[in-house]
């Protein structure tokens, strides 16, 4: 099997002109954007632009109509069930709803992925990898806390937890800070650098808050129609005299 | 831990469930004698009035086994497998019977098996024990009906009969006539008198066949003396000597006979003249005129019997038998 | 031509749902086969069913019991009670009670579960982390359903069954001995098999329906209660449709 490790120079995304709509509402119409090695992409837009869809898309939860996209250089409309749990395995993606198992506890929950995926480690190993991703998120002492008993920030926290488990090359951030106060907001949105810094991950965020999109963006895409308006750096694009980019920075 | 203890549960709680069933399984097959050691026996009846595999079997009213099978052996004979306990194989006797019964007023039906009084063999493996027919509801139901006819019959005819009597003055007349159970007495004297001389008469003709045998008398003369037998043989033949005489007489006639017909047609001889003879007519015709008188007298006479109360129902029925015939 | 919302939409619903059957059939012999995840279903949709089916199979016999009383008494066959009572539970009352508690407590607890998994997303997390969903949520319950039951039905029975006995004892009086013996005389395999049988399905219907509703819920809290309630509905329904198929089947197959 050819490795899926991509070489710095090619994109670890890329999308190509991605189409997909529901019934006769167009939802993306073409959409093209790169997500270098290391490099942190925002997607900006407004709530029901599509969003959502494009990053489940990525994903292979929604199949796109049209286009092509790449991860780590694959088609993945090409894959088949094993190829896509191989790739899923190097994904990450944080649900906005985190979609913690309520019928688990921290622990389980963050084992669960790993039940498929690094099969070869042994109880103590996973154990301590559990752990290790708690500690991360600062919450080790959750351990064996039931989700309903957690705050929404908690929650998070181990939703992201959860998504390092299988310590993945790229992590798809699903409106990451929606729903938080603006405290732990900011907290989630340092953890999300400190997270790219530490695993060397790559990071699609998507987000309508702008706070969190200036601390974390390397560069930023507006998805506006279906199509990617705009591309470029939080300053760049703030100092836009498009009155349609202009408007998410006021 | 605590999913080994929920475990443990889940196997508990799964086995129960299907002990129970294997239980309650059991429990029907060895009603229906599908475990344990069994035996077979056959009987054949003409009709099982509804009888099903699966039915008890019963000897001397105790549950003893099921029935397995019933086939047909042909268009008047069913025969029923039975499946015996085996516990059961040393009461029944070969010559014990089999009959099908219920069980209960509207329940299923059994097969009985009944003990014979007198002993008999161990039976073996599927013998055919005797059936014995017990008159179903049907058949006693019809048989009630018929008698139930019977019985409406004769109680009308009885009523008729009582009504007749109790209506006849006649028969009042006579039951109440002192004089006529007087003459009866007289009657019965007279018959008992004629009797004595009847008895003294056969009394006597005893002593005259006792003479006759021993050839006394003058029966016993003729029959006993030779020369009286010599004598006979003369008289036959001489009988034999007349009757030749008389067929040649006849003969005779016969020709006269001829005669006198052409005579007739001619119109003249003795025949002729009688015929003519008027007065010789008056005469008949008069004497015809009283056999009449006397024939309707007599049809008279018959009428009033006919109306006679206690024979009116003779001549009734014999009416009744002619219509019948005549309809026929 | 058109039709109108309502048959279209009961069309679809009917479509969807044979494909969700055939979708589950398919996933069921394909390995992985998610054992722990069946086992663990089983104790909660199976044991924890139990106490809720033991009483009301208790007190349905008890009253069954007395309430027929008086109507055999009527007709002289008091002594009749137990025959009576024995197979009414075991042919009928046993299995279509037990499942329509079951109804009432898996189908609308599934149907609430996985719709609420379905709008925050759990499922979708579940594919993401390489674990089919179908599987391991759906095929294991329904299987738990199908298989637990009929257990649950016969463990119901006899203790129906047992509240009869008491029943017959409050105005009478008989041996447990003899009342069960009298239960069994009456019995047949005709009476227990296709009962047991049609178990199965109604358990089949029950995980099916649950599941159904549940992994198609619509998004938001609504769309949950919905997908409860119409599990609850649809699968009671569906119980009474297999038991009018199961008595005509049984009544061809001349085991009536």
């Amino acid at each position: 099997m050819e490795s899926l490790d991509a070489r710095s120079d090619t994109p670890i995304i890329r999308l190509t002109e991605v189409k997909k709509s529901f019934d006769d509402h167009v939802v993306l119409d073409g959409f093209s954007l790169k997500v270098n090695k290391g490099e942190s992409v925002v997607i900006l837009g407004r709530s029901g632009s599509g969003k959502s869809v494009l990053i489940k898309c990525i994903i292979g939860l929604i199949k796109a109509d049209q286009g092509k996209i790449e991860v780590m250089g694959r088609d993945i409309s090409q894959l088949d069930t094993y190829g896509l749990d191989k790739m899923r395995a190097k994904v990450g993606f944080l649900f906005q709803s985190n979609a913690l198992y309520d019928s688990m506890t921290v622990r389980e929950n963050l084992l669960f992925p790993m039940r498929r995926h690094l099969t070869n480690l042994d109880r103590r190993e996973s154990e301590q990898r559990v752990i290790e991703k708690l500690t991360h998120v600062g919450l080790a002492d959750t351990i064996d806390m039931m989700p309903s008993a957690l705050s929404g920030g908690m929650k998070k926290r181990i939703a992201l937890a959860r998504t390092l488990i299988l310590n993945p090359e790229v992590i798809l951030y699903d409106e990451p800070t929606t729903g938080l106060d603006p405290v732990t907001g900011k907290e989630i949105s340092l953890l999300l650098r400190e997270t790219q810094r530490k695993y060397n991950t790559s990071s699609l965020i998507i987000s309508h808050d702008m706070k969190c999109v200036k601390r974390t963006a390397d560069r930023i895409a507006i998805l506006l129609s279906g199509k990617c308006y705009a591309v470029g750096t939080y300053d760049e694009l703030k100092q836009s005299s498009d009155k349609n980019i202009h408007a998410f920075f006021e | 831990m605590a999913a080994n203890k929920r475990n443990i549960t889940l196997g508990f709680f799964v086995s129960a469930g299907v002990l129970l069933l294997v239980v309650a399984l059991y429990l029907i097959g060895r009603n229906r004698n599908m475990f344990g050691s069994t035996f077979h026996l056959r009987a054949r009846f003409q009709n099982v009035s509804g009888l099903m595999s699966g039915n008890n079997i019963r000897y001397s009213g105790i549950q003893a086994g099921t029935v397995k099978e019933i086939r047909m052996i042909d268009d008047t004979t069913i025969e029923v497998d039975m499946l015996i306990d085996e516990s059961m194989r040393q009461f029944i006797k070969t010559n014990s019977m089999a009959s099908i019964g219920n069980e209960g007023l509207m329940g299923n039906k059994v097969v009985n098996i009944t003990p014979a009084s007198v002993p008999g063999e161990e039976i073996e493996e599927g013998a055919l024990l005797v059936s014995k027919i017990v008159p179903g509801t049907d058949e006693m139901m019809g048989t009630l009906s018929n008698t139930n006819e019977n019985v409406e019959e004769l109680s009308i005819r009885l009523v008729n009969t009582v009504n007749r009597i109790n209506n006849s003055k006649a028969l009042w007349r006579i039951l109440d006539d002192t004089t006529l159970s007087d003459g009866l007495r007289t009657s019965m004297l007279n018959l008992q008198a004629a009797t004595t001389n009847l008895n003294i008469m056969s009394a006597e003709f005893a002593a005259l066949v006792h003479d006759v045998r021993l050839g006394e008398g003058a029966l016993g003369a003729v029959i006993s003396n030779d020369t009286v037998a010599s004598d006979l043989k003369e008289a036959v033949a001489n009988i034999k000597l007349v009757s030749e005489e008389s067929i040649k007489v006849l003969l005779r006639v016969d020709s006269m006979v001829a005669e006198t017909k052409s005579d007739l047609q001619n119109g003249d001889g003795i025949a002729n003249k009688i015929l003519n003879d008027t007065a010789l007519v008056t005469k008949v015709n008069s004497s015809l005129e009283s056999i009449e008188r006397g024939t309707s007298s007599f049809e008279q006479s018959m009428e009033a019997l006919k109306h006679n109360v206690l024979l009116r129902g003779y001549f009734r029925r014999n009416a009744k038998k002619q219509n019948g015939k005549q309809k026929r | 031509m058109k039709l109108p919302d309502y048959i279209s939409g009961f069309f679809e619903d009917t479509g969807n749902m044979a494909r969700f059957v055939a979708r589950y059939f398919r996933e069921l012999f394909r390995p992985r086969y998610e054992v722990r995840q069946f086992v663990r279903q089983c104790y909660l949709i199976g044991v924890l069913s139990f106490p809720l089916i033991a009483v009301t199979g208790f007190i349905m016999g008890l009253v069954l019991t007395m309430q027929l009383r008086p109507s055999l008494i009527a007709y002289g066959v008091e002594s009749q009670l137990p025959v009576m009572v024995g197979l009414s539970i075991v042919r009928e009352i046993g299995p279509v009670i037990t499942a329509l508690i079951f109804a009432g407590k898996i189908s609308s607890g599934i149907g609430a579960e996985l719709g609420s998994m379905k709008v925050t997303e759990q499922i979708d997390a579940m594919e993401v982390s390489g674990t089919n969903p179908f599987k391991y949520l759906v095929v294991t319950r329904v299987l738990a359903t199908t298989l637990m039951l009929p257990v649950l039905t016969v463990l119901s029975d006899a203790v129906s069954l047992y509240g009869s006995y008491l029943g017959v004892n409050i105005k009478g009086h008989t041996s447990l001995t003899l009342y069960f013996f009298q239960v069994f005389q009456s019995l047949g395999f005709g009476d227990v098999l296709p009962a047991l049988i049609k178990t199965f399905f109604f358990g089949f219907a029950i995980g099916l329906i649950g599941c159904y509703m549940g992994y198609n819920s619509k998004k938001g809290t609504e769309g949950v209660g919905r997908s409860a309630n119409a599990a609850v509905v649809v699968s009671s329904l569906f119980i009474f449709i297999i038991d009018l198929l199961a008595v005509q089947i049984t009544d061809l197959l001349g085991l009536n």
